[in-house]
């Protein structure tokens, strides 16, 4: 088992292209904005609550459901979880981006979508 | 069939040891936000059994990796993770020992990132199941590269074992015909 014959310059390739690939896309993916967000929070896949998101920093909502504590104001994060490995709460706060949080554990899902707004729609 | 004392010992051990890493892995912090990036350092022990060869069979490989993840979500402390341990986990192994079937002379490392691959693959496919949802694919492009990089690690890491220490295959009941 030599480390580099033909056959795994062949699969050393394969795989540096793969990886080039990969990081391109996930920049590309991470650059996608979203207008006039909405936090939607789905519990067991099913949608629980949908709350746009505050222009005013003061306006905020707090809900608790007995796994998860979610802060929601004009950004939206998980502030408390009871599972143990806290990705949810290490995501952090999301206000954009397609990117949800994501507890498995407690199979809970915030998603960012856009809304179309009113002006928008007047404007057209 | 007489018990093979070494052999029962030293697959313990395997166990032990994978479990071992997991848990020291579990405190290596990474970036955060990303569900199921990990270095997946446990795999080394599944990496190292499956070229062992001589006494240690696929089901040895098979046993030890189920000991470990039955063992590691009661550290953990969530069954759910469970399901996801095990798509990964068993979709990984049967890559490779694929990969290892159709290219003999294919490098550790090669072998070691198809199953990091795999083992991500299974994951994402077992949480779209269980969520009833494609929007995990976002991460794909992420996970694919973290498995990239944990999966060259890992599989150095076992190439240098058996470049280093070929007496110690054989001490422990490996073939000899691995001349890494």
């Amino acid at each position: 088992m030599k480390l580099l014959t033909k056959q795994n310059i062949v699969f050393f390739c394969i795989i540096a292209f793969v990886f080039a690939v990969s990081v391109v896309s996930w920049f590309m993916i991470r650059n996608i904005k979203i207008e006039n967000p909405v936090a939607e929070i789905y519990k067991n896949g099913e949608l629980t609550h949908r709350i746009e998101l505050a222009s005013d920093k003061s306006d905020s909502t707090i809900i608790d459901d007995n796994s998860n504590v979610i802060f929601v104001g004009h950004k939206v994060g998980v502030i408390h979880a009871d599972c143990p490995d806290k990705i949810c709460v290490n995501t952090g706060f999301i206000d954009s981006g397609v990117f949800p949080i994501i507890c498995l554990p407690n199979r809970l899902e915030i998603r960012i979508v856009g809304v179309k707004s009113e002006l928008d729609a007047v404007a057209r | 069939m007489k018990t093979n004392t070494k052999k029962l010992t030293l697959t313990a051990l395997f166990a032990v040891v994978a479990l071992i890493i997991f848990i020291v892995e579990a405190q290596v912090p990474l970036p955060p936000g990303i569900p199921g990036l990990k270095l997946g350092l446990a795999n080394i022990v599944t990496l190292f059994m499956i070229f062992l060869g001589g006494m240690w069979k696929k089901r040895d490989v098979f046993l030890v990796l189920l000991v470990r993840i039955l063992l590691a979500s009661i550290y953990s402390g969530h069954p759910e993770s469970l399901i996801y341990s095990f798509a990964g986990g068993i979709l990984a192994l049967l890559v490779m020992l694929a990969m290892r079937a159709a290219f003999k002379a294919a490098a550790i490392p090669v072998i070691s990132v198809a199953g990091a691959a795999a083992h991500n693959a299974g994951q994402i496919t077992a949480v779209m199941l269980v969520w009833q949802s494609t929007r995990v694919l976002v991460y794909l492009p992420v996970l694919v590269a973290g498995g990239i990089i944990s999966g060259l690690l890992t599989g150095f890491a076992v190439h240098f074992i058996y470049k280093a220490h070929p007496r110690f295959i054989g001490y422990i009941g490996g073939s000899n015909k691995n001349d890494v």
